[in-house]
């Protein structure tokens, strides 16, 4: 039950780095046209129908390896449900028994659980390597740890609290002189941040297609870099090979398995689109066209400074705020639009529920997910986590404007909770004296 | 009409189950005196508003089988307090510890759900 109170919007969405919303227009048409026109199993059946679906996801892939510069071939974008999932199929799919893993106090629970329960079922030897302050991975922790038998170095390429973005290219090069592989959880970054895979040299880059790259929920995507080998995750119907027990060793096949959900790549297949049209592309090339690659990079570019705006504002505004406790990068470095604050004498969820409910401002409370985050910050114990607020591509002035107005009365409130404005405070000092 | 005291509650002697949350095991245990004893626990007293809250809770819990989100507690806390005393500011006042949690804990209701 959603109810519109008079001067105010339904919602100002601001949990952006949970999904965004709302999505390009294209993106809802194209899930649409393709559920009522194109309601074939993709690859399956011997009809036109079934190959036009087929060329779709196809030409999908090669708009994901264009995106991100992957030059191993399109058959290695592989679609999985959402980021954790993506991220599954990396892990179990390259770690082995006996392996050293190393990943950082920064990652999202789609990594620590899935490498925990490795660890605990004393598969895998795991090191957390630390962050500094203002949410940056200590390098030299991660030099140290890295040893001759290290599988693979998991890092989140921007924390999901704290929205600071790693340095994967100085990652990338400790990992890759160690002999160990490099996968990167995009989650937070892919459409907002540019990646490139080869300059970069990441072997597994896995991310949600609903975050910033503004597909629907229900897409994930894994690209396997091109001297990487992933065993299986899942077994089952692929559409070749069927004649085989076992799960066809070519990609994508070997890490897909059943009906891909066609609507919902249309709809991925569509933000790309849009991507590339904001960068300049015409609207009727083709998704391997020259040019393309350049132009997702012009937009990508282009959004990652415009959220920049509203995260700049907001950080100005909640500064400014009394009881306003700020985490994260200090001004200057690299950094997403996600800020986390708190408020004194009030916590996380309490502060969220009311921006919700007084103000229809709706944000993220809670651990995010990323329990060592808050553990690190102490956030989790004082606050019961921390206050996300994430502006994206849609987000409009206006609804900056109301959450620091929604913050600031919040906070008002929470004052009062706890003895009143540090002015009466300052009054009631003065009186009693 | 806030409801009279129970002695019986009121000393302890309860035998009340209560989850590791705090919150009553089985909500249809609920009674009014055990409201009383669940918010003394709280450190709260039940007022005219308290108990106008916690009924707006059970009875959308009994209906739909979960607590409110706070949103729609706000809106329907509006209809029956007026839109000043309705707020979520007010029913944090009301409620400090939180009008879902606290809330929900005083009408012997579960922990709502929530990813936290």
């Amino acid at each position: 039950m959603i109810v519109r109170c008079d001067g105010m919007k339904e919602q100002y969405y601001l949990d952006n780095a949970s999904t965004s919303w709302p999505k390009p227009e294209a993106v809802y048409r194209a899930m649409d046209e393709t559920a009522r026109t194109l309601g074939a199993s993709p690859g399956r059946g011997q009809y036109a129908l079934s190959f036009e679906a087929e060329r779709l996801v196809q030409e999908t892939r090669v708009r994901l390896a264009t995106f991100f510069n992957h030059r191993g071939g399109t058959e290695r974008v592989v679609f999985a449900l959402n980021g954790t999932d993506a991220l599954n199929l990396a892990i179990f799919g390259l770690v082995g028994e006996g392996d050293h893993v190393i990943t950082t106090r920064l990652e999202h629970n789609s990594v620590l659980r899935p490498l925990w329960h490795l660890q605990q079922a004393k598969q895998i030897e795991l090191t957390l390597v630390g962050r500094d302050r203002d949410g940056y991975l200590q390098l030299e922790q991660l030099r140290q740890a890295l040893k001759r038998r290290s599988k693979a170095v998991i890092v989140n390429h921007a924390s999901n609290v704290l929205g600071s973005i790693q340095d994967l290219t100085e990652i990338g090069a400790l990992t890759r002189a160690a002999g160990a592989r490099l996968i990167v959880d995009a989650s937070q970054t892919a459409g907002l941040c540019t990646i490139d895979m080869e300059s970069i040299g990441i072997d597994l880059l896995a991310m949600a297609g609903h975050k910033g790259m503004f597909g629907p929920m229900g897409i994930g995507v894994l690209i396997v870099g091109r001297n990487v080998d992933l065993v299986p995750f899942r077994h089952g119907g692929s559409g070749v090979d069927s004649g085989s027990p076992r799960q066809p060793e070519r990609y994508p096949y070997r890490l897909e398995a059943g009906t891909l959900p066609l609507p919902v790549i249309a709809g991925l297949n569509e933000a790309l689109r849009w991507f590339a049209k904001r960068g300049g592309q015409a609207d009727d090339v083709s998704a391997s066209s020259p040019g393309v690659d350049e132009a997702c990079r012009t937009a990508v570019q282009q959004l990652g400074a415009l959220v920049g705006r509203h995260r700049c504002r907001l950080e100005e505004g909640l500064a400014s705020i009394e009881g306003v406790v700020l985490h994260g990068p200090r001004a200057g470095q690299p950094r997403l639009a996600t800020i986390s604050f708190n408020l004194s004498g009030m916590s996380a969820e309490q502060v969220a529920g009311m921006l919700d409910a007084d103000f229809h401002v709706c944000v993220r409370a809670g651990l995010h997910c990323a329990p060592l985050v808050h553990e690190d910050e102490g956030t989790d114990v004082t606050y019961g986590g921390a206050v996300r607020l994430s502006p994206g591509v849609f987000t409009v002035d206006g609804d900056v404007d109301q959450a620091l107005q929604a913050v600031r009365e919040t906070a008002e409130a929470a004052r009062q909770g706890t003895g009143g404005t540090q002015q009466q405070r300052d009054v009631r000092r003065v009186l009693a004296r | 009409m806030v409801p009279s005291d129970d002695p019986y509650v009121a000393n302890g002697s309860t035998g009340l189950r209560l989850d590791e949350d705090g919150h009553l095991a089985r909500a249809e245990d609920w009674t009014p005196a055990i409201a009383m004893a669940l918010a003394r626990r709280e450190g709260l007293q039940l007022r005219e508003e308290h108990w106008t809250i916690v009924g707006l809770l059970r009875a959308y819990w009994m209906q739909h089988l979960t607590a409110p989100p706070l949103r729609v507690l706000v809106v329907l806390a509006s209809q029956a307090l007026g839109p000043d005393r309705g707020c979520a500011r007010n029913l944090h006042r009301l409620f400090p510890k939180g009008p879902a949690r606290q809330g929900c804990r005083c009408a012997g209701l579960p922990k709502p759900d929530g990813c936290l």
